[in-house]
């Protein structure tokens, strides 16, 4: 019952699916025929769409690129839960376990060699998998260049006479008898369908004057733009693999950097200028221990100069000579201090604040403040001997002490010990500013992203175009209006048909009141 | 006050908007028909309020007054409850047909329902790690949900079709229609009761099903079961018999075809947009577009599954039955890329 065509095939009659393509009978043997006639169907187009569906599930499942070790340890977790479901063990029960652990165990490595050799372990890069693509992008653009010339005729060779019949053939139709003379009707048909938008062309056959206008014609073009889109970002992701690269870089607080290990060729590369790192900061939500922000402070340095500075955090990278650089990770060096002050003004009133860090032995300038600050020494473990002299107790951060030197504009330099864990206990009072000290800790490193991409922009305008591409095929529509002027008899009648391709109601709608303007029983009443 | 208070006047709405519905079905009472959509647009109007709030809470909390209250499975949970309405209601507009919101809104409630009584499901305003701090993100969520939610629809109406549209029992149409139903709506009471009890002993659930399947009594499991192979032999021995009644109760098979197409026609640009947005997102907070991460991997495959249901219907001379079950199959990845693959996925490689 509902497995009838709709309207819409009757309206895309001459598929070309069924018409004889010019050209392609003259070279072509049996063999090529039936060779693209395989790669133009869109039956073909489907099973590979859930052909590919299917072995994605199969990557999935099971684990992508990861060692050896996890993956046999994923495939037995597995087997348990299955066995478990299955009520060959209790995944609950420690005994059960160890009892089919053999068992187990010995599947999973059999599960593991298996997947190795289909290229299960890395399916998205397998041969198989490319191979797909290719037929899959292959069979989209012979579909869709097999379907132009269809499209093309559709937008643009409509006949502007259609015999009557092809219009009383057409489902939205409407037969008026205007009264006055046929010019009269010709010149409203020509006014009613220009007011709706339809810019009308004209042609005088057989004594019948015909219009011909439409909309909204490049709504044919969505498909076109959604499928080249599929290609582009196909040809982006090929240019990133083939010609961009992707590593990975640790830079140590406070040195600079240009090597970087290539996750592809699992080689060192050397990039063609430097990355200094001066600082970088974890901070957290409130007291907890989960990390808010992370971020370094970048400056690139290239024939000795400074080129710029950026500070870096997840979803703000640095980009340099066309090659980004991503916060990754980061973590303790296990060498070295650092010791983070706070530097403000030493009136409450005046503003201003600066942090130092241990590892810049050079004085530090705040010029808003009028003062430079110097770290000259730093004891984790703050004790004092006999003769009351400074000593590392442990290397264990348990008193963490700095030694301070702040200049004033005077020049007036004094000096200050300061302890992390005891603010107020610092051993001089009259510094020209007020210095707390608020961090001590290792000297961490930032770990970046390093990626240059060259494909990355195609791949934007492919989903551009893809979106664009969508838009138009679903939410646009191609609509077609002609319309015939004949007199027979001396009575006039206007014979108006048309169609669109998508939305059929909203067009049934804006036909209905085209024909009513002209048609005189209710042209009244609308205007009236 | 606070946005929880809303959320539960919009979670009852919906419950009473799902009786007024089938009460609408059975009686055939225009009056009841109206008053189901005034109540089912009452509780959209409160969840948008109750949703507004917790962004504003969640804003003074974090200062990220950009980041829409999308940041955990309780809040897209409730989100895609949302949209499920947000979109039925245009529909009902649209069709001017209010059948439909029969099967819809029961979705809706359970949707948020589920998740308010799941456990170990965080309610709470969580600070958000670094990498979730991002516009593309809020965009990527809200489409994904938005498309999510027409698939939600289109299932539904999909699943309605394979079984109206069955001339015998013995088609294999009838039995994918028909499990897709009881599997769905045992599914969905199970987690109705499950809510019920909870909501009238007090009692918080120690897990999902713990008030009919997995029970810890005995007899609640076996009733459960029972009732559930009940339903089962109904839907399976009177489904087909009662064809034709329940057939006059829905919009025509030609309508229903229609209703899951367009869905599907919103869904997948909505999709679309989703994954795009995601792939940017992640370009931009760590240089790779795509990474085959399972999630990833699992929107594309719905994404194929639909595009293949497009293709499927337009060109390939697809209608009706064969359609519907790619629906159908459509909406499982939906579901899988959604929940199975932080439950199942992960969880296989979170704990090696
Ligand atoms: C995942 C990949 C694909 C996507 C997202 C896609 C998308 C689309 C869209 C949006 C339409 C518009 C439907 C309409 O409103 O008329 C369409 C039509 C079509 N597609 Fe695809 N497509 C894909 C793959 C393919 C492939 C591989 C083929 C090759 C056989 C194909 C052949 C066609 C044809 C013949 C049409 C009808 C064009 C027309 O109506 O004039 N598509 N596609």
């Amino acid at each position: 019952m509902t497995e009838k065509n709709d309207s819409r095939q009757a309206e895309d009659a001459p598929a070309p699916e069924k018409k004889e393509q010019p050209g392609k009978k003259a070279g072509g043997t049996g063999f090529v025929d039936a060779l693209w006639k395989f790669f133009s169907s869109v039956h073909l187009a489907v099973i590979l769409l859930l052909i590919l569906a299917a072995i994605s599930i199969i990557g999935t499942v099971l684990a992508q690129g990861d060692s050896a070790k996890d993956n046999i340890q994923l495939y037995e977790n597995m087997i348990v839960k299955i066995f478990d479901t299955l009520g060959v063990v209790d995944a609950n029960d420690p005994a059960s376990l160890e009892a089919q652990h053999e068992r187990t165990h010995l599947a999973a490595e059999r599960l593991y060699r298996f997947s190795v050799r289909a290229g299960f372990t890395d399916l998205y890069h397998a041969w198989y998998f490319y191979a797909l693509l290719a037929l899959f992008s292959f069979n989209l653009l012979v579909c869709t260049i097999k379907r132009w010339p269809f499209t093309y005729r559709m937008m643009a060779k409509n006949e502007v006479a259609l015999p009557e019949k092809r219009l009383k053939s057409m489902q939205t139709r409407r037969a008026i008898t205007p009264g006055g003379t046929r010019e009269e009707a010709a010149a409203m048909v020509e006014a009613g369908m220009k007011k709706a938008g339809y810019s009308p062309k004209r042609a005088e056959s057989e004594g019948a004057v015909s219009f011909f206008g439409q909309k909204g014609a490049w709504s044919r073009l969505g498909v076109y733009g959604t499928h080249a889109s599929i290609l582009i970002i196909f040809i982006g992701g090929i240019i990133g693999v083939t010609q961009g690269f992707k590593g990975y870089m640790q830079i140590t607080e406070g040195t600079s950097e240009s090597r970087f290990f290539d996750r592809r060729t699992k080689t060192t590369m050397i990039l063609p200028f430097e990355i200094r790192c001066d600082n970088f900061q974890v901070d957290y939500y409130g007291d907890s221990r989960r990390p808010k922000d992370f971020y370094s402070d970048l400056v690139v340095v290239q024939d000795g100069e400074e080129k710029m500075s950026k500070r870096i955090e997840v979803n703000s990278p640095l980009v340099w000579d066309d090659i980004w650089f991503y916060q990754s990770s980061y973590g303790e060096t296990g060498r070295g201090a650092k010791v983070t002050l706070r530097i403000a003004a030493a009136a409450a009133s005046s503003s201003g604040e600066g942090v130092v860090k241990q590892f810049d032995t050079r004085p530090m300038d705040f010029p808003d403040l009028g003062v430079s600050v110097q770290v000259l020494q730093v004891i984790p473990d703050f004790a004092l001997d006999e003769n009351r002299r400074p000593y590392a107790k442990s290397n264990q951060p348990n008193n963490p002490a700095a030694l301070i030197e702040v200049k004033g504009a005077d020049g007036d330099a004094r000096r200050a010990w300061l302890f992390q864990r005891y603010a107020d206990a610092r051993t001089s009072k009259d510094l020209p500013a007020t210095v707390t000290f608020v961090d001590y800790g290792g000297i961490q490193y930032t770990g970046l992203q390093v990626v240059y991409d060259p494909g990355v922009w195609v791949i934007w305008v492919g989903c551009t175009l893809m979106v664009l591409g969508l838009y138009t095929a679903f939410f646009t529509s191609h609509r077609r209006i002609w319309a015939r002027v004949a007199e027979s008899d001396g009575k006039v009648t206007i014979l108006l048909a048309g169609n669109a391709n998508k939305n059929r109601e909203g067009f049934a709608e804006t036909f209905q009141s085209l024909g009513d303007r002209m048609d005189p029983k209710t042209g009244e009443k609308t205007a009236g | 006050m606070n946005s929880s208070l809303f959320f539960n006047t919009a979670l009852v709405a919906y419950l009473v908007a799902s009786v007024a519905y089938i009460t609408y079905l059975a009686f055939r009472s225009e009056k009841i028909g109206v008053a189901a959509t005034f109540i089912t647009f009452f509780g959209f109007i409160v969840q948008t309020v109750a949703l507004g709030m917790r962004w504003y809470e969640k804003a003074a909390i974090m200062g990220f007054g950009h980041i829409p209250p999308l940041s955990n499975m309780y809040e897209s949970m409730v989100f895609w409850g949302w949209s499920i309405v947000l979109i039925y209601l245009i529909f009902e507009r649209i069709y001017k047909n209010r059948a439909l919101g029969a099967i819809v809104t029961p979705l809706a409630f359970i949707t948020i329902a589920a998740i308010s009584i799941a456990p170990n499901i965080s309610k709470e305003i969580e600070p958000l790690v670094p990498a979730l701090q991002s516009n593309w993100l809020s965009v990527h969520v809200i489409t994904s949900f938005l498309g999510y939610a027409a698939f939600a629809i289109s299932f539904g109406v999909s699943v309605l079709y394979l079984i109206l549209a069955a001339d015998k029992r013995s088609e294999s149409f009838y039995i994918i229609g028909m499990l897709s139903l009881v599997f769905t709506v045992t599914l969905l009471a199970a987690i109705t009761v499950d809510f019920l009890v909870w909501r009238l002993t007090g009692v918080p659930h120690p897990h999902l099903f713990a008030a009919s399947f997995s029970s810890p009594r005995a007899a609640v499991k076996a009733v459960s079961w029972v009732t559930s192979g009940f339903f089962f032999a109904l839907v399976w021995y009177g489904g087909v018999q009662a064809h034709d009644k329940v057939a006059a109760l829905f919009p025509s098979l030609k309508v229903l075809d229609d209703v899951s197409y367009k869905t599907i026609m919103v869904g997948f640009p909505l999709l679309t947009i989703g994954i795009v947005t995601g792939a940017a997102w992640a370009n931009y907070a760590w240089g790779t577009y795509w990474s085959w991460d399972p999630k990833e991997t699992w929107s594309l495959i719905t994404w194929f599954i639909y595009a293949a249901f497009l293709h499927a219907r337009f060109t390939a001379g697809w209608k009706g039955k064969k359609t519907a079950v790619l629906s159908v199959v459509g909406f499982a990845a939906v579901i899988f890329t959604y929940i199975g693959v932080n439950f199942l996925l992960s969880g296989l490689h979170s704990y090696g």
